[in-house]
């Protein structure tokens, strides 16, 4: 706000550089404001904090399936060179896998882990069981050639979380989920380091838990 | 992208307000005046609709429903104007005023049996009470003056549906339409495309009063309709008795239960 203030004091010069200086303002003020939830259906009162979830679903649609394929692909790569079997979408051995194969599984399989996991540290644990109905919009990373000219990029992972009665699929709530980690520059791409897919998700679900708890404090 | 999304700030506050005058000979320009005011007007006719249709990248809209053999009234059709919320960052600056009511009461009163939605003309009857009416739009870039935005909008209401035989029922009603549509980089496409899926959802609407009608059950398609899924919005359409339906109609889910 301090930077506003002081571009709007911008007494001498034309009225082209006080429009600029209006504009970028604007932008600052724009990026600061930026929540990255929006509630559609604000989750129910009965269910807040007294809920664990049992069941996620989640759906890419037309908008990141072209992205998606590539990260799927990326994370088969992993799996054959950590030498594991190749991923059976329709394995029935039940086994949850452990965190440190989760780089090496298709998104969709690896979304519904995550959350589950930060549900839980975030004491999600007993009370009604909900299920999750992700729809996935948006997957990207950065793009290093608008980083390399010098503009800040993007790593971005956004969708809608339709909260139900895992039993009844009574709706119990809904909102979206955008987030954005921006890197200025080539240093702060290279400063972001590795595993982008699963620190977005990670983040995604972190976003979903405060949904969940009602809290934006990890409970102690 | 940064780019793109100066030139949007820029094109929204130039913006002037919308020309009274219609240009025959330029109906897009026409709309593009009216999308300056960020209200949908469903004063468009068909023709438009359809010529839009394609600028959005969806499918020609569907056929308005013929007359029913039942009546319809509704006593509270302007709870259904609303504003639409954009879940996005892309395009959240937008803000668009959707009068709902007007294209819901076209739409019931092509379907009611003496086209007035006041006039209770005997059994059967349904008498509509909305208690819901939203619509969400969610917009992704795909280039720098590309954006693909999904819009969804819900109508939900209670009908007291009363059968030739003067038997009574409560029915509730919840439709779901979400249809995916091309804007451009500046957002420009949010009024018509706000406006293109309400339109579908009131069909959808409609097509769930005849479902009501005839006895059919909630959430089942229509006979001779493929059935929608939440993955693929838009796959299928409702599907009047008597009604022509164009080629490749749009989509609309009849249930989102």
């Amino acid at each position: 706000m301090t930077v506003c203030s002081h571009l709007l004091q911008i007494q001498s010069g034309d009225s082209m550089t006080k429009h600029f200086a209006a504009f970028c303002c604007f932008i600052f003020i724009a990026a600061c404001a930026a929540n990255p939830v929006q509630v559609v259906t604000p989750v129910s009162d009965a269910v807040i904090g007294q809920n664990q979830v049992t069941d996620v679903a989640v759906t890419v649609g037309e908008t990141a399936q072209e992205a998606m394929v590539a990260f799927d692909e990326k994370a088969a790569d992993k799996r054959t060179d950590a030498g594991l079997d190749p991923f059976e979408a329709n394995s029935t051995s039940g086994e949850r896998p452990d965190r440190d194969e989760y780089a090496t599984l298709p998104f969709a399989t690896m979304l519904p882990l995550v959350v589950e996991d930060v549900a839980r540290e975030w004491g999600l644990t007993s009370g009604r069981n909900v299920r999750l109905d992700i729809a996935i919009d948006t997957i990207k990373t950065a793009n290093a050639g608008i980083a390399a000219i010098g503009f800040g990029s993007s790593d971005q992972l956004a969708g809608t979380v339709e909260v139900s009665d895992a039993n009844t699929r009574e709706p119990l709530g809904e909102f979206y989920v955008d987030v954005i980690n921006t890197h200025g520059g080539l240093l702060g791409l290279a400063l972001r380091g590795g595993s982008i897919r699963e620190k977005l998700a990670e983040e995604f679900a972190l976003h979903v838990s405060r949904q969940l708890t009602g809290s934006e404090d990890r409970p102690e | 992208m940064l780019v793109s999304f100066a030139f949007a700030i820029l094109a929204a506050s130039v913006a002037e307000p919308a020309a009274d005058s219609f240009n025959e000979n330029n109906p897009r320009g026409n709309a593009l005046e009216r999308m300056d005011t960020r209200r949908v007007d469903y004063s468009l006719s068909m023709v438009e609709l359809q010529t839009f249709a394609t600028d959005l990248e969806v499918d020609p809209p569907s056929a308005d429903p013929e007359a029913s053999d039942f009546d319809i009234i509704i006593d509270n059709a302007a709870s259904a104007d609303h504003e639409t919320q954009v879940l996005t960052m892309t395009c959240r600056s937008y803000r668009v005023a959707n009068p709902a009511s007007e294209i819901l009461i076209r739409t019931l009163t092509h379907l009611d049996r003496d086209g007035d939605l006041t006039n209770e003309g005997g059994d059967p009857v349904f008498r509509i009470d909305l208690d819901n009416a939203a619509t969400i739009v969610r917009c992704v870039m795909r280039g720098d003056l590309d954006a693909r935005c999904i819009a969804r909008t819900t109508l939900g209401a209670v009908a007291t549906y009363r059968d030739a035989n003067g038997v009574e029922s409560a029915q509730p009603i919840y439709t779901r339409t979400e249809i995916p549509f091309d804007s451009d980089g500046f957002c420009g496409g949010m009024t018509l495309g706000t406006g293109y899926v309400t339109r579908e959802a009131t069909i959808a609407f409609a097509a769930r009063l005849w479902e009501i009608h005839a006895g059919l059950p909630d959430a089942e398609p229509v006979a001779g309709t493929p059935a929608a899924t939440a993955s693929e919005p838009g796959v299928s359409h409702p599907v009047f008795p008597g009604a022509a339906v164009p080629p490749n109609a749009v989509a609309a889910e009849p249930d989102g239960n």
